[in-house]
């Protein structure tokens, strides 16, 4: 996607003019992204320890006063180790795609045995995700996690009706992902999209296969009827670096690269099909986020970011794990990546409705 | 007493992972490729992978165990309706170790022999289930057969066979505790001259090294390995530490 003319990329993180909201049009010039980050931080009020009584207030219906999604990657082990130093009784929740790394699974197992938390697990149907898989690496569309997230949408919402938790904290956090470009994802409710790409593209049909719909995590989502969503590491200094060694301290956690890398199908999509066929690599990103945090400096991004994210022999270990998972010859994914773009919106969408749904609430309040 | 061995079994039904509980209710886990990969990159000393659907058809899927040899590095061994050589050979020759014969034991003995002669009596493993009576007597069963000896007779049986190896299961307990005691255990392992792996629900560290102080030196594992909390959430994981033996 990327264009043949002149980049520019911004004087202070490493954001190129390729990036529309960058507001980049000539050299030396700093992006739009780093011109607003201080007063959104500002506006966040970083330092400011996390309110932990509000769950004990609002979430006593069940057993837990919180919910916990779990990757094994840091940003929700670190929420899982906060929840337990302020002494919340929460239920994690893992989403499994079948695509966990070792390192992923051994994080959740320290986790669970440190903090003491019981867990969930919500195990997708192997056969009905992977065809989902395929199809959309079929339509070779920008966003395929909208498979994976859609998914744990779902499973959100079984869990904290089964339950009967009212709050759910979120590992999200300002500090170290402020900022993802808007052409290079798709709306994750967009449920009208699945189903018309795996109507083209998959093998078998949808019946049983849960699907979150929009309206369904609207109102799932605001309250009255829905829960209470909290991000609690948007409230503290937050660092990678040190959340890091904390974690490796406190529940020897296993380091697995990359942002995202916990999983292999990310690591896939992430490092080989958006950077190979999309021209698209999220470490410009991910590092321009930490270099906003002061945990990078430029010089360090702009050396890592030269060299492709694998290397030739990682490269070929994950194109044979995904194709042999996947079962399609290595030669059709090869095909898939190299094939021609497709486009969500060549596909039934209700992004639109979505949109309109968020600008009434933006009014609203 | 040689290196003690902890070994994650893996049961599959029309190929998918689950957990079954008592060999009947059952809890998916996932792909089984992704779930063998798992135990292999966490170096498990070896894995069983039985193939519940296979002991019902006595057809096993030979595409799939070769997929799963295919990704696994660690000494792997397969049960699930093998009735004829050819299978056998075909799996043997895909990289499973071990194979593990269970019914053909009743049914087919010359079988098992002739498997045992081919092989080599290191790579045939003899399956066998077995209940508690009240008595506390231990008697043979299977989970779709109707099948009742003396334990220790039929072990008998199975050593003049040329077997390298036993892999008892209490299948009463699949999926719940074991109540196994050391005064039932010793007289087994004390009737075989070859290795015995033990799989009779031992789901904590606690009741593995009571085990292990009984004479076990091979305990094989589902729940340990593959539910996690008092909620059991599947989760894959592996670890020796804090057994009888181990840092």
């Amino acid at each position: 996607m990327r264009a043949n003319k002149k980049l520019f990329r911004c004087a202070r993180c490493i954001l190129d003019s390729s990036i529309s909201e960058s507001g980049l049009v000539n050299d030396g010039q700093i992006c739009d992204v780093c011109q607003q980050d201080p007063a959104v931080r500002n506006q966040l009020r970083f330092g400011e320890e996390f309110d932990w009584d509000i769950l004990r207030q609002t979430g006593t219906r069940g057993r837990y006063e919180a919910l916990i999604g779990v990757s094994g990657g840091v940003d929700s082990s670190i929420l899982a180790l906060k929840a337990k130093d302020a002494g919340i009784n929460a239920l994690l929740l893992h989403f499994d795609n079948g695509w966990n790394s070792v390192e992923s699974i051994q994080n959740i197992a320290n986790l669970c045995d440190y903090t003491d938390f019981d867990l969930v697990t919500h195990v997708v149907d192997w056969e009905k995700f992977s065809d989902i898989q395929r199809a959309y690496l079929r339509a070779g569309v920008v966003d395929l996690d909208v498979v994976t997230d859609n998914a744990i949408f779902g499973a959100t919402k079984i869990t904290l009706k089964k339950y009967k938790i009212k709050n759910v904290l979120i590992g999200f956090n300002y500090a170290t992902e402020n900022f993802m470009p808007k052409a290079w994802n798709w709306t994750k409710f967009d449920d009208w999209n699945l189903r018309s790409i795996y109507q083209r593209h998959g093998e078998g049909s949808l019946k049983d296969y849960p699907i979150m719909n929009s309206l369904e995590w609207f109102f799932f989502r605001n309250a009255p009827f829905g829960c209470n969503f909290y991000e609690p590491l948007n409230t503290l200094h937050f660092s990678k670096k040190d959340s890091i060694s904390y974690l490796r301290d406190k529940i020897a956690w296993v380091d697995y690269g990359e942002k995202h890398y916990e999983n292999i199908f990310t690591k896939f999509y992430q490092a080989i099909y958006l950077f190979e066929k999309w021209g698209i690599d999220k470490r410009i990103v991910h590092y321009s986020d930490l270099i906003r945090n002061g945990e990078l400096t430029r010089y360090d991004a702009l050396e890592r970011v030269a060299s492709p994210p694998l290397s030739c022999a990682e490269r070929d270990e994950i194109i044979n794990f995904v194709s042999f998972r996947l079962k399609v010859s290595k030669h059709i994914l090869e095909d898939w990546i190299a094939g021609p773009l497709g486009w969500h919106e060549d596909f039934w969408s209700n992004r639109s409705i979505i949109d309109l749904f968020v600008r009434i609430k933006r009014k609203l309040r | 007493m040689g290196h003690f061995r902890l070994i994650p079994v893996l049961v599959m039904e029309n190929g998918r992972a689950i957990k079954t509980v008592r060999y009947k209710r059952a809890i998916y886990l996932g792909d089984p490729l992704q779930i063998v990969k798992l135990y292999s990159d966490l170096t498990v000393d070896e894995l069983v992978v039985v193939d519940k659907s296979a002991s019902l058809t006595g057809q096993p899927n030979l595409s799939l165990i070769e997929n799963i040899a295919a990704i696994c590095s660690v000494p792997l061994t397969y049960s699930g309706g093998l009735s004829s050589m050819d299978q056998a050979l075909r799996i043997v020759n895909s990289g499973v170790e071990k194979l593990a014969v269970n019914l053909a034991m009743y049914e087919d003995p010359e079988f098992v022999a002739r498997l045992s002669q081919t092989l080599g009596a290191q790579s045939v493993v003899a399956a066998i289930d077995f209940s508690i009576k009240k008595s506390g007597d231990l008697v043979t069963s299977h989970w779709c057969r109707d099948i009742s000896r003396p334990l220790l007779g039929h072990m008998d049986a199975c050593q003049q066979l040329g077997i390298g190896e036993f892999f008892l299961s209490n299948s009463p307990c699949d999926g719940l505790s074991t109540d196994l005691t050391s005064g039932q255990i010793e007289p087994v392992l004390n009737q075989s001259s070859v290795p015995v792996i033990f799989n009779c629900g031992f789901r904590s560290k606690e009741m593995i090294n009571s085990a292990i102080k009984c004479g076990c030196d091979a305990i094989a594992v589902s729940t340990f390995v593959s539910l996690k909390t008092s909620l059991g959430g599947a989760l894959v994981s592996y670890s020796k530490k804090g057994l009888i033996g181990e840092s």
